[in-house]
């Protein structure tokens, strides 16, 4: 029985469509990948690869209350977790309701999206509105890999199947196809979208505005007077041609909701991938930002908050007062160039920002949410740009016993990583109960020094250390497996051993694999 | 400072450690003129018996390790002797071993690594004062790789046929026998390191080793008196690659017969000879091993059985590594 099933029998069972979640208390892992919530409520979609067994895990986790003694106490997070190998793709909420899509890696043409009630702590699978002879259509690309909510209704970009809607109280599904006017019917006569260059490919919500991406158009929909408003490829600068919008938002803490899009252009004669924006001047896109970033949030006073896949670890502050009437290039004016990772740091860990979110509280001031590759951090007052101070964060993370009584390798197997272009490696993880000089020896079978990765360096106890109450350094008590001389150790079984000068010593087992 | 050999985590770590309670005793010096399990230690050396033996036993290393072995040898007259012997060597308590989740780290499954090898030697009596011997040898391993969709260790396992031992025996004189031993020839096991999603392949080649040998007798204070010197020395990787630093391992131990039945055995083992010798980090981090056994005749039971105990500090100080074996010889 695998470690999930004994979970989700001890602590409760989710059924839903013939599926098993696992339902637990407590944050599942750190690495949180998209962040969604409101004024009083957090969810957050995390993830885990384990290298060991090669599988990927993600949970859906997700808390009532953001004071600060609340959210730190792990207890009060609930936990829904999804079965190994379903690559959960994005996160909203709204009402109480969870929504997450999974990705279709498989093959399949349409996705399996899951729908976690916060009140029950229960799941429901959403299942698509579409008739029987448009699944059997198999060349129709009929899944949503994004979602948003918006005023009672998630919204899903179902690529060929158009927008759809979901009012998840009411239960009732619509298809909306941007520029058409109402729902289109549900039934036989729907074939879905046969040009390519006008499939639903994202959705964004500002403020009560629904921002539509396709291909060759970004859209604003209005759910209140079901309207849509196109702004098509349309450059307004000279060197820029837009070739495709891959992904458009909308600051709904501005006038006029500016809009902006992640896009294909050709610049001059390059082609790249940029940030532009809408000018209502002009009649046209042009460019803002000559970076491809991955994210953006909106804070107030303009100011919105950029990170990035290429430079997973940094945030940029940029600062846009002209509204949607103008458009100025912010790529060599940014307020800040390196603005929260330094407000992020813990001990040796510069984590990976993978998603931010500002709510905004005041004229000058939000909440602003960060997800990294190492927990959920948050800054309760925030002023954009100005604010300088550390984060609140918020992770979980299992105590080591002092005095070396535990004492281990992580992972116990070192092996190859196909998925990553370092070397792989283990980490050392001890509790002193003293500062103490540490040496740290690897030996093999026949108990033959293989390695020193540590002699007599300083390490502090636990509880003088920042490192989540351990004593080891987490960039420098690693071996990635090599002997002395640099050469690769032979697969077997090795063993290492932790020595101090105030007498605690340790020893533990690692299987080399690779 | 790095006091580790070259040696420490190439191929073929667990072929390195000695077979036999007695030869543990004595250092695990035993290749020139070994009594029992003489195809791990001089293939020469069963063409020299003089009577068919047989020898079992186990024998429990520290953190963990284990082994058991039994050998069995005969003569061919007039010249040839044959030998047989298998060895299982391995971790089978890889019981604290934790997944990559660094902050929040679960224990995985219990696991095991387990070795076999087989060894078939055959040795010519070349004359009285020389003979030789070759072996081949059945390499055999098994270590955890990954896990599966069910939590179970999916094992990965090598093999390889070929490996090869050749030594020599010669008798300088009544006091004092020489050996040669060159191990781990053309040893070679081939990794599929299985997992879900890819198969590397990885060539491992276990070190050759040269080891030379004496053995003197004598008595003291009118009981007989054996002290044996192993000087094993590395010089190229599986690969017959010259190791950037060659180096040796001094292993010497003496035994003697206090009593008619009782033989007690004492030595250094595993001295560790490279060019950091006249260095004050070689002296700070010396080791070896510290070994002692015993010997005890037990005709009066079962006549040629003999029950060899041997016990040795680890270079570790993690605990002790024991042997315990019966021979019956007939």
């Amino acid at each position: 029985m695998n470690k999930l099933s004994i979970v989700a029998l001890g602590l409760g069972i989710c059924l839903s469509g013939g599926s098993v979640y696992a339902q637990s208390s407590g944050f599942f892992s750190n690495e949180i990948q998209v962040l969604a919530g409101s004024n009083d409520t957090i969810s957050i979609l995390t993830g885990k690869y384990g290298s060991i067994s090669n599988e990927v895990t993600f949970a859906v986790s997700y808390i009532p209350n953001i004071d600060s003694a609340y959210i730190a106490n792990d207890k009060n997070w609930k936990t829904i977790t999804f079965q190994k190998n379903q690559y959960a793709s994005d996160l909203a909420y709204g009402g109480g309701v969870s929504v997450v899509p999974f990705d279709t890696a498989g093959g399949l043409h349409e996705n399996k999206v899951i729908a976690i009630d916060h009140k029950t702590n229960t799941t429901k699978a959403f299942t698509y509105p579409w008739t029987n002879s448009l699944r059997a259509d198999t060349l129709k690309q009929l899944f949503a890999l994004n979602v948003a909510y918006c005023k009672g209704s998630f919204y899903f970009a179902a690529n060929d199947g158009g927008l759809v809607r979901w009012q998840n109280v009411s239960d009732v599904k619509s298809i909306l196809l941007p520029g058409t006017s109402g729902a289109v019917a549900a039934d036989t006569s729907f074939k879905g979208i046969s040009d390519e260059t006008k499939r639903v490919i994202g959705v964004e919500v500002s403020k009560d505005v629904v921002i539509v991406t396709t291909p060759s158009s970004t859209w604003k929909y209005t759910p209140a007077d079901s309207s849509w408003t196109e702004y098509p490829k349309t450059s307004a600068d000279a060197d820029l041609t837009v070739t495709e919008f891959e992904c458009s938002f909308a600051d709904g803490n501005s006038a006029g909701l500016p809009l902006y899009s992640i896009a294909k252009v050709k610049l001059g004669s390059a082609d790249t991938t940029v940030c532009i924006k809408y000018s209502k001047k002009d009649n046209g896109w042009k460019l803002l930002l000559n970076s491809e970033i991955s994210g953006v949030s909106f804070a107030v006073q303009g100011y919105f908050y950029t990170f990035y896949n290429h430079d997973s670890t940094n945030c940029k502050v940029y600062r846009d007062t002209l509204g949607d009437s103008a458009v100025e290039n912010l790529s060599s004016r940014q307020i800040e160039s390196y603005y929260l990772p330094d407000r992020l740091v813990r001990g040796t860990d510069i984590p990976e920002i993978n998603d931010i979110q500002f709510i905004p509280q005041s004229d000058s001031s939000g909440i602003l949410w960060v997800a990294t590759s190492n927990g959920l951090y948050l800054s309760r007052n925030e002023k954009p740009g100005t604010s300088s101070d550390s984060l609140l964060c918020i992770k979980k993370v299992s105590t080591v016993k002092k005095g070396l009584k535990e004492a281990f390798a992580c992972p116990g197997i070192l092996k190859y990583d196909p998925y990553s272009d370092q070397e792989s490696f283990i980490w050392f993880v001890y509790n002193l109960s003293k500062d103490a000089k540490v040496t740290i020896r690897i030996y093999d079978f026949n108990m033959d020094c293989v390695k020193t990765v540590i002699e007599k360096e300083s390490r502090k106890s636990g509880d003088n250390n920042s490192e989540n109450g351990r004593s080891n350094n987490k960039i420098k008590d690693v071996w990635d497996g090599t002997t002395s001389t640099g050469r690769r150790c032979a697969p077997g079984v090795y063993y290492f051993k932790i020595t101090t000068d105030i007498g605690e010593h340790a020893f533990g087992k690692i299987v080399v694999a690779k | 400072m790095v006091t580790a050999g070259q040696v420490g985590g190439l191929s073929g770590a667990y072929l390195r450690p000695g077979v036999g309670a007695a030869a543990l005793g004595m250092g695990g010096a035993s290749s020139a003129s070994p009594e029992n399990f003489t195809a791990w230690w001089n293939p020469a050396a069963s063409a020299d018996t003089k009577e068919n033996k047989f020898a079992l036993g186990a024998g429990s290393r520290s953190l963990g390790r284990s082994d058991l072995y039994g050998e069995f040898d005969f003569k061919v007259p007039p010249r040839l002797g044959m030998g047989f012997l298998f060895l299982y060597r391995g971790d089978p308590f890889l019981d604290n071993l934790y997944n990559d989740d660094y902050d929040n780290p679960e224990k995985l499954p219990d696991a095991a690594y387990t070795t076999c090898t087989g060894k078939i030697s055959l040795s010519y009596y070349v004359s009285r004062k020389l003979s030789a011997g070759v072996n081949i040898g059945i390499n055999y391993q098994r270590l955890p790789s990954s896990i599966d969709d069910n939590g179970e260790w999916i094992y990965s396992s090598t093999a390889g046929i070929g490996a090869m031992d050749i030594g020599v025996s010669y008798k300088w004189n009544d006091n004092l026998t020489i050996g040669l031993v060159v191990r781990d020839l053309f040893s070679l096991m081939t990794w599929e390191l299985t997992d879900e999603t890819y198969s590397p392949t990885i060539e491992d080649r276990p070190l050759p080793s040269f080891t030379c040998a004496t053995s003197y007798t004598d008595s003291l204070m009118h009981k007989p008196l054996k002290w044996n010197t192993d000087l094993k020395g590395y010089l190229f990787d599986g690969e017959w690659e010259k190791l950037e630093r060659p180096e040796a391992y001094l292993s010497t131990g003496a035994e003697w017969q206090t009593w008619k039945t009782l033989y007690v055995r004492m030595g250094l083992g595993d001295i560790l000879l490279n060019g950091d010798m006249f260095t004050d980090e070689y002296s700070s981090d010396f080791f070896c091993k510290i070994t002692a056994g015993l010997s005890v005749d037990l005709s009066k039971i079962k006549k040629g059985m003999v029950a060899n105990y041997g016990v040795a500090t680890d270079k570790t100080w993690a605990g002790l590594d024991q042997q315990l074996d019966v021979t019956f010889s007939f």
